[in-house]
C-alpha cells in the first residue's frame, strides 16, 4: 500500500507544477495608494467624520466584514471615504493617477522639509551605493547584464560619460557631463518591489514617452530608496531637480527610467524619446 | 517555486516596527514578500479573476488590523488568513469555483511544462487524477491540502492560515490523505 509519505511528496510535486499568474505588477503601488488614504495602524486614530460623499464608488468596495475585521470595519470604511474626499483636488487626483508609474511611488507631504537645497545630480553620481562603497565603472553591456534588462540609451546625449551599477546591482546609473550640467539616467527593472520612493509637495505632470506612461516632476523632491528590508536610504538626503520618469515594458518586466538633469519637460522628453 | 518568505523573523519584526511607527512605505516590503503566495492561495482557493482584488484587499485590511497582530505569530499566516476569508466571502453564493481554478492551473502545466525534476515524478495522467481527487475533497480537507502541500506551508502556518488548531490540521490532513489514497486506488 502506498504510504502517506509518497502521497504527500506527490502532492507537493503537484503543487509545484500548478501555474498561477504572479501578482499584478502594480500591486504595491495600489496598496500604498490605498494606505495613504486610510488611518495609520494605530488604535489611537479617531474615526473621521463622514461628510456628504457619494464618491465612494471609485474605491474598490470593501468586501463583507470578515470575522477578524468586523470590529474594525466601522472606522475603516469612514477612513476610505475621507480618503476619497482628500483626493478630489486636481493635484491629488493627478498624484493618485501617477502612483501607477513603474517603480516610483509619489507621495505628497504637507510641507517642504526645512533644509531643501538642491544638489547636483552629479554629487553622488559617480558615486557611492547606499552602502557607501564606491561604485566601479562598468560598460553599458555589463550594466545591462547586471540589472537584467536592455537599456535604451538616449542617443540625444551621445555616449554616457560614466556607467555604474548601484544598489546591489539593481540600478544602472548613466551619467553625462559633470558638475552643474550633469544629466543622470537611472534604469532599473522595477515593479515596485524595490525602487524609488519620492516625496513631492508640488504638482506632478503626467505625460507620455513613446506611448508609455511617464511623469514629470518639475519641482525639487527628495529621492529615497527602499531596500528589501524596508530600510530607506536617502543617499544622503538630497533633493533632486526636475525629473522625468517613464516606464518601458520589456521581456525582463517593466523597466523604469529616471532622467534627472534636463531643464525643462520639453528637453527631457526630447532626450527620453531618443532612447532606443 | 518561491513560496518561502525571504525574510527572517527579526527582519520582519523590524519592518513591522517601521510600519507601526507610521512608515507606510515599509509596508511595501511586506507586500512584495508575501504577494506571490497570497496570490497563489487566492487562485487555488477559487478567487478566480478576482484573485488580484482579493490580494489587494487582504493587504489593506491586514494593514488596518495591524494593531491586533501579535508579534511572533508570523505575518504570513496572519495575512493568508485574511486572504482565505476574503476568498470565502467572494465565494458565498457561488458554485465550487475552486475546482475549476485548480483544473485551469493544472491544464496550464500541460502546455507549459516546468523544467522541474519534480515534474517527472508525477506523470501527467497521475497528476490529472490527483487534481481531480483534490477537487473532490470536502472544503475543509481541500483547504488543508492546499495550504500544507500545494503551497508548502508548515503545519503551524496552515493552522494559522485556516484559523484552526494544529491538532485539527493533523487530523484533517490524515483524513484527506486517506480519502485521496482511496480515490487514487480506484482510479
Amino acid at each position: 500500500m502506498p504510504d502517506h509519505l509518497d502521497l504527500e511528496a506527490e502532492l507537493v510535486a503537484l503543487g509545484r507544477t500548478l501555474v498561477t499568474e504572479p501578482p499584478r505588477p502594480d500591486l504595491v503601488t495600489l496598496v500604498l495608494a490605498r494606505l495613504a488614504a486610510v488611518q495609520p495602524p494605530e488604535p489611537a486614530a479617531e474615526p473621521p467624520s463622514v461628510g456628504p460623499l457619494q464618491v465612494v464608488a471609485t474605491i474598490p468596495s470593501a468586501a463583507r466584514p470578515t470575522r477578524v475585521m468586523r470590529r474594525r470595519l466601522g472606522w475603516a470604511t469612514a477612513a476610505v471615504v475621507v480618503l476619497v474626499l482628500a483626493l478630489v483636488p486636481p493635484v491629488r487626483a493627478a498624484v493618485l493617477e501617477l502612483l501607477r508609474i513603474g517603480g516610483i511611488v509619489v507621495r505628497e507631504v504637507p510641507a517642504p522639509p526645512a533644509t531643501p537645497t538642491t544638489t547636483s545630480p552629479a554629487s553622488r553620481a559617480a558615486g557611492s551605493s547606499a552602502g557607501g562603497a564606491p561604485a566601479t565603472p562598468v560598460t553599458l553591456r555589463q550594466a545591462e547584464q547586471v540589472i537584467g534588462a536592455d537599456i535604451g540609451t538616449p542617443t540625444a546625449l551621445g555616449p554616457p560619460t560614466s556607467v555604474t551599477v548601484t544598489h546591489d546591482g539593481r540600478v544602472a546609473e548613466l551619467v553625462w557631463g559633470s558638475g552643474a550640467g550633469t544629466t543622470r539616467l537611472d534604469v532599473f527593472v522595477g515593479s515596485l518591489s524595490w525602487g524609488y520612493l519620492k516625496t513631492v509637495w508640488e504638482a506632478v505632470t503626467p505625460t507620455r514617452v513613446a506611448d508609455h506612461d511617464a511623469v514629470w516632476i518639475g519641482s525639487p523632491h527628495r529621492v529615497e530608496w527602499v531596500d528589501r528590508t524596508g530600510d530607506t536610504h536617502s543617499e544622503p538626503p538630497r533633493l533632486a531637480g526636475p525629473t522625468l520618469v517613464w516606464v518601458v515594458p520589456s521581456s525582463a518586466g517593466e523597466v523604469t527610467y529616471r532622467l534627472e538633469g534636463a531643464n525643462s519637460l520639453e528637453e527631457a522628453l526630447r532626450v527620453a524619446r531618443s532612447a532606443g | 517555486m518561491g513560496t518561502e518568505a525571504g525574510i527572517d523573523t527579526s527582519e520582519e519584526a523590524a519592518v513591522l516596527a517601521r510600519v507601526r511607527a507610521g512608515d507606510a512605505s515599509a509596508y511595501a516590503v511586506l507586500v512584495t514578500l508575501h504577494a506571490p503566495i497570497a496570490k497563489r492561495l487566492a487562485v487555488l482557493s477559487g478567487a478566480g479573476s478576482e484573485a488580484d482584488d482579493v490580494v489587494q484587499e487582504a493587504f489593506v485590511k491586514a494593514y488596518q488590523a495591524l494593531p491586533r497582530f501579535h508579534e511572533g505569530a508570523g505575518f504570513r499566516p496572519w495575512l493568508l488568513r485574511i486572504v482565505v476569508n476574503e476568498t470565502r466571502n467572494l465565494q458565498r453564493g457561488r458554485s465550487r469555483r475552486a475546482l475549476r481554478e485548480l483544473r485551469v492551473a493544472a491544464e496550464r502545466t500541460a502546455t507549459d511544462p516546468v523544467p522541474d525534476p519534480a515534474d517527472a515524478a508525477v506523470s501527467r495522467d497521475r497528476r490529472a487524477g490527483l487534481v481531480e481527487a483534490v477537487e473532490g475533497l470536502p472544503d475543509d480537507l481541500r483547504e488543508v491540502v492546499t495550504c500544507r502541500y500545494l503551497l508548502e506551508l508548515s503545519e503551524a502556518e496552515t493552522a494559522g492560515t485556516l484559523d484552526i488548531p494544529p491538532g485539527t490540521v493533523k487530523s484533517r490532513l490524515h483524513r484527506a490523505l486517506r480519502s485521496l489514497r482511496e480515490v487514487m486506488a480506484d482510479a
